[in-house]
C-alpha cells in the first residue's frame, strides 16, 4: 500500500520545476506506466469487490442474476451467517440454510495457532540451516545443498499419503501437531531465499566478530539476524500467507472441530443437498471474514516491510 | 534457545486441545457420534436422539452435520484416518462400495419384523450374499412443485396440471402447460409468437442437474412413465439400458425444452441451483424430492403447491429411494451402535420422524402421521404419496461400481444436453463402457 503511494508523490513533485531532469517526452511513458498499474491494480482488486459485493446481496437477488455493481438491496445477514450469528428462521427465509454447523472463531483461532507456530518454525529452523549452508564449512555441504534444493522440484502432491500414513501413524491425526508437523522445519525455498542474503553479507563483519572472541551462535544471533530482519520479515509474511491458504493437508489431517482452519472450514457453504447449489452469499461473505486478517496484516506489515528493505539496501 | 522450549510447549499445549475423540464423554458415558448431511433433518434426529438416551443413560449420542458436498468425502477421509462417526445416514448410490470395500457392518434383522416398512424399502439394503446393510428409515418420491400465483395469472387450473400428460414427441399437455409459464425479458409467454428464447425472465420449469446418471429429479418418473427400466434387475442389476429408445427419447425431449428456452440451460441451472431459483421466481415449476418440502413451502410470499409428475402413456411414475442408517466397522463401541440403528428404523423413533413432518417414515404405519402433520401446516403432499397408491414407483438403480459409472454417465449425459450430437450417436456407445464397466466387477 505504501509503495504505492510513494511514486504518486514523487510525480506530484515531478511536476514541479526543482528535481525535474526532462521535462517533455516523460510525461506519455508515465501516463502508459500509470495506465499498466491503474489496469493491474483493477484486475488483483475486483475480484475483492466482487466478493464483497456477493456477500453483502440476498440470495435471490443472485439468483435472479443482478449484475448491478452496488447491492441493490444490501444485507448483513450473510456476514452474521458466516460469523455463526443467525438465527435458522432466517436462514430458510433467505434460503442459505447450510447443513454443517459454523464456528467461525473456534476457526479463526485455530488458522492464527497453526500459521503463527508454522512461521515461528520455518523462520527459526530455516534462518539457521540456510546461515549453515552459506557460511559453515564441512564436508559435503554443496552436494547436501542441492539434494535439499531437488526437493522443491517434487510436487507436495506426491507427499501427502507418506506424511499422511506417517501422521496417522504416531497418532496426530485431529491434532495441531499432526497439521503443523510437514510445515515446521523447514522448507527448501525459504532456505534456498535466505541463503542468498547471507552469502551477500561481507565476511569481513563476521571475521572482526571472530577476532573478537565471538562464537558462530553469537555471530548468528546478534550479528547476522538483526542484520537479516528483512527479509526474515519478509519470509515471515510468505509462510504466514501459505500457510494461512493450505487446504489439503489441513483438510485430511485436521477435519474435526476443535483443530478445523478457516480454509477447511468454508467448507460449511458447499451445497448443503445434493439438489441444491452453495449459498453464494454466506460463502463469499465468510471468505472475505477470512481474508480479513491478512489483509490488516499486509496494510500493518507492508511500510515496515519496505523500509525495512530500505534500510537494509543503504547497510 | 528460550524461545524454542516455549515452542515446544505451545505444540504439546496444542496437541493436548487437539486430542479428545476417545469415544467416552466426561462423565463416563458412551459417546456415540452420529453423521447427518441435512439441517432440516437435524432436530427430528435430536428428538430421536434424547429419547434414545432416556432409555440408554450410559450413551449420549453427537448428531454431526455436514454438507452433501463434504459429507462423503469427508466419510471416505474418515474410514481412512480412522475417524468417522460411528453410526453415518447413508445413501444406497453409496452402499454398495461400502459394502464391498468393508467399511460398513451388516446388521441383524433377527427380532424386527421387516414387514412393518413399506414394501420394497429394506430389500434395496440387502447385498447379493443376502447381507442387510441397514433398516430403512425414510423414503421419498418426487413431485412437480408449483408456484400456484404464477400458475394462476397464466390462466392454467390446478387440475389441468394435475392431470397433465407427456409424451417424447410433442411433450403433450404438459409441455404446452410449461411454454405458457415461460415468460422472457419483454413479458411474452413461451407460446406466444415473437417468444426470446435466449432472454428468458421466468422458466415454465426448473432444472436439477446434479444426478443426470439416475435422473432422480430429472428423467427417472419421465422414462418411466414409457415403460423404461433402466436395469435388467434391480436391486443388483447386472446390465444397464441407456441405449434404450425410450431413454433416448426421454433425454432428447429434456434437451429440446433447454434449446427451447422452457427450461434453463445446464450451466445455469448449476449455477443457480433448482430450489433458488424457484425461491426467488426464475422458475415456475421444479421438480423435487419430498426431503426439499420444508424448503419450498418455507418460501415468504409465494404460494407453493405439489402436483404429482404428468403422465405418460404408462401414467404418472416417480423413482423411489430411501435411506438407513449404517455402523462403521471400526467403532469402538459396536453394541451401543447397533442399539441406537435399531432404534433409528423402531416405530418410536419413525413416529417422531413422522410427526416432524420433515421426510416420510419407513414403517407404514407411521405414514399417515406425516401427511397428518404436513396437513398441519397447511401442505397437501398427496403428490408425494400417490405414486405408493397407484403402485407406479421405480426404485432407485442399485449396482455395482456406481461411482466408477457416474463418472461415465454424468459428463456425457451434460455434454449430450449442450450439444447437437444425436442420441444415436451417443447413448449406446456410453452404454457399452457402462456395461464394460459392470462387467469386470463381477467376477
Amino acid at each position: 500500500m505504501a509503495n504505492t503511494l510513494s511514486p504518486g508523490t514523487a510525480e506530484l513533485a515531478g511536476a514541479e520545476p526543482p528535481r525535474v531532469r526532462h521535462k517533455q517526452g516523460i510525461r506519455w511513458g508515465r501516463i502508459a506506466a500509470w495506465t499498466a498499474m491503474g489496469l493491474l491494480i483493477f484486475i488483483s482488486l475486483f475480484p475483492f469487490y466482487w466478493m464483497l459485493r456477493t456477500a453483502l446481496s440476498t440470495n435471490s437477488d443472485l439468483v435472479t442474476g443482478d449484475q448491478s455493481l452496488v447491492p441493490p438491496n444490501p444485507t448483513l445477514l450473510n456476514l452474521k451467517q458466516a460469523l455463526g450469528l443467525a438465527s435458522p428462521e432466517q436462514l430458510a427465509a433467505a434460503g442459505t440454510q447450510t447443513s454443517a454447523d459454523v464456528n467461525f472463531f473456534i476457526a479463526l483461532r485455530n488458522s492464527i495457532i497453526v500459521c503463527t507456530l508454522i512461521t515461528l518454525g520455518q523462520v527459526t529452523f530455516c534462518s539457521m540451516s540456510a546461515y549453515a549452508f552459506a557460511r559453515l564449512k564441512f564436508p559435503g555441504r554443496d552436494k547436501i545443498f542441492f539434494l535439499f534444493l531437488t526437493a522443491m522440484m517434487i510436487p507436495p502432491i506426491f507427499t501427502l499419503i507418506p506424511n499422511f500414513v506417517l501422521i496417522k501413524n504416531l497418532g496426530w491425526l485431529n491434532t495441531f501437531p499432526g497439521i503443523i508437523a510437514p510445515f515446521f522445519l523447514m522448507t527448501p525455498f525459504a532456505i534456498f531465499f535466505l541463503r542468498q542474503f547471507f552469502l551477500g553479507i561481507s565476511t569481513e563483519v563476521e571475521e572482526a566478530a571472530l577476532l573478537d572472541g565471538a562464537g558462530r551462535w553469537k555471530i548468528f544471533r546478534q550479528l547476522i539476524i538483526p542484520m537479516m530482519a528483512a527479509p526474515l520479515a519478509t519470509l515471515a509474511v510468505l509462510t504466514y500467507v501459505t500457510a494461512w491458504h493450505e487446504y489439503m493437508w489441513p483438510l485430511v489431517t485436521g477435519d474435526s472441530a476443535n483443530v478445523r482452519v478457516l480454509t477447511v472450514a468454508l467448507n460449511a457453504f458447499k451445497s448443503s443437498t445434493p439438489t441444491t447449489a452453495p449459498p453464494w452469499g454466506p460463502l463469499m461473505a465468510a471468505t472475505f471474514l477470512a481474508a480479513l486478517p491478512l489483509l490488516i496484516m499486509f496494510v500493518a506489515m507492508a511500510k515496515r516491510m519496505v523500509d525495512a528493505i530500505g534500510f537494509s539496501g543503504i547497510k | 534457545m528460550r524461545k524454542l522450549i516455549v515452542l515446544a510447549g505451545f505444540a504439546l499445549l496444542a496437541a493436548g486441545c487437539g486430542s479428545g475423540s476417545s469415544g467416552m464423554t466426561a462423565d463416563g458415558k458412551v459417546l456415540l457420534r452420529y453423521g447427518l448431511w441435512d439441517t432440516n433433518q437435524k432436530p427430528v434426529y435430536q428428538k430421536c436422539a434424547d429419547a434414545f438416551q432416556k432409555q440408554n443413560p450410559n450413551i449420549q449420542i453427537q448428531i454431526e452435520n455436514k454438507n452433501w458436498g463434504d459429507y462423503w468425502s469427508g466419510l471416505a477421509r474418515g474410514f481412512i484416518a480412522e475417524t468417522s462417526p460411528d453410526v453415518f445416514t447413508d445413501h444406497l448410490s453409496k452402499y454398495p462400495q461400502f459394502a464391498t470395500s468393508q467399511v460398513i457392518e451388516p446388521v441383524n434383522t433377527s427380532g424386527i419384523d421387516m414387514s412393518q416398512y413399506l414394501p420394497g424399502l429394506a430389500r434395496l439394503w440387502k447385498s447379493p450374499t443376502g447381507k442387510q446393510y441397514g433398516f430403512p428409515k425414510d423414503w421419498d418420491t418426487v413431485a412437480l412443485v408449483v408456484n400456484e400465483d404464477m400458475l394462476a395469472k397464466s390462466g392454467i387450473s390446478r387440475q389441468q396440471l394435475d392431470t397433465a400428460t407427456w409424451n417424447p414427441k410433442d411433450g403433450g399437455t404438459f409441455q404446452q402447460i410449461v411454454a405458457k409459464l415461460t415468460v422472457d425479458n419483454n413479458g411474452k409467454r413461451g407460446d406466444e409468437p415473437g417468444f426470446d428464447p435466449k432472454h428468458v425472465k421466468t422458466y415454465g420449469l426448473g432444472f436439477d442437474p446434479g444426478g443426470l446418471t439416475y435422473g432422480q429429479t430429472t428423467w427417472a418418473g419421465f422414462a418411466a412413465s414409457l415403460g423404461f427400466k433402466l436395469l435388467n434387475k434391480n436391486p443388483w442389476g447386472t446390465q444397464y439400458n441407456y441405449d434404450d429408445p425410450r431413454f433416448a427419447q426421454t433425454f432428447t425431449w429434456w434437451r429440446n425444452m433447454i434449446q427451447k428456452g422452457y427450461m434453463p440451460s445446464l450451466e445455469q441451472a448449476r449455477t443457480l441451483g433448482q430450489s433458488a431459483a424457484f425461491q426467488s421466481g426464475r422458475a415456475a415449476l421444479a421438480i423435487d424430492g419430498d426431503w426439499t418440502i420444508s424448503t419450498y413451502s418455507g418460501t415468504k410470499g409465494i404460494k407453493v403447491g405439489y402436483a404429482p409428475q404428468p403422465a405418460g402413456p404408462q401414467g404418472s411414475w416417480s423413482m423411489y429411494n430411501g435411506l438407513a442408517d449404517a455402523i462403521w466397522v471400526g467403532t469402538k463401541h459396536k453394541p451401543e451402535a447397533v442399539k441406537w440403528v435399531r432404534f433409528l428404523g423402531s416405530p418410536a423413533c419413525q413416529s417422531i420422524v413422522g410427526n416432524a413432518a420433515v421426510v416420510f417414515p419407513a414403517i407404514k404405519s407411521e405414514v399417515p402421521k406425516a401427511v397428518a402433520a404436513h396437513k398441519k401446516q397447511g401442505v397437501d403432499v398427496s403428490a408425494y404419496t400417490s405414486y405408493i397408491k397407484s403402485g407406479h414407483t421405480v426404485l432407485y438403480p442399485i449396482t455395482d461400481k456406481a461411482p466408477q459409472i457416474n463418472l461415465i454417465v454424468q459428463p456425457t449425459l451434460e455434454e449430450f444436453l449442450n450439444g447437437t450430437k444425436p442420441a444415436s450417436e451417443v447413448f449406446p456407445k456410453m452404454n457399452d463402457q457402462v456395461n464394460a464397466q459392470l462387467e469386470y466387477s463381477t467376477q
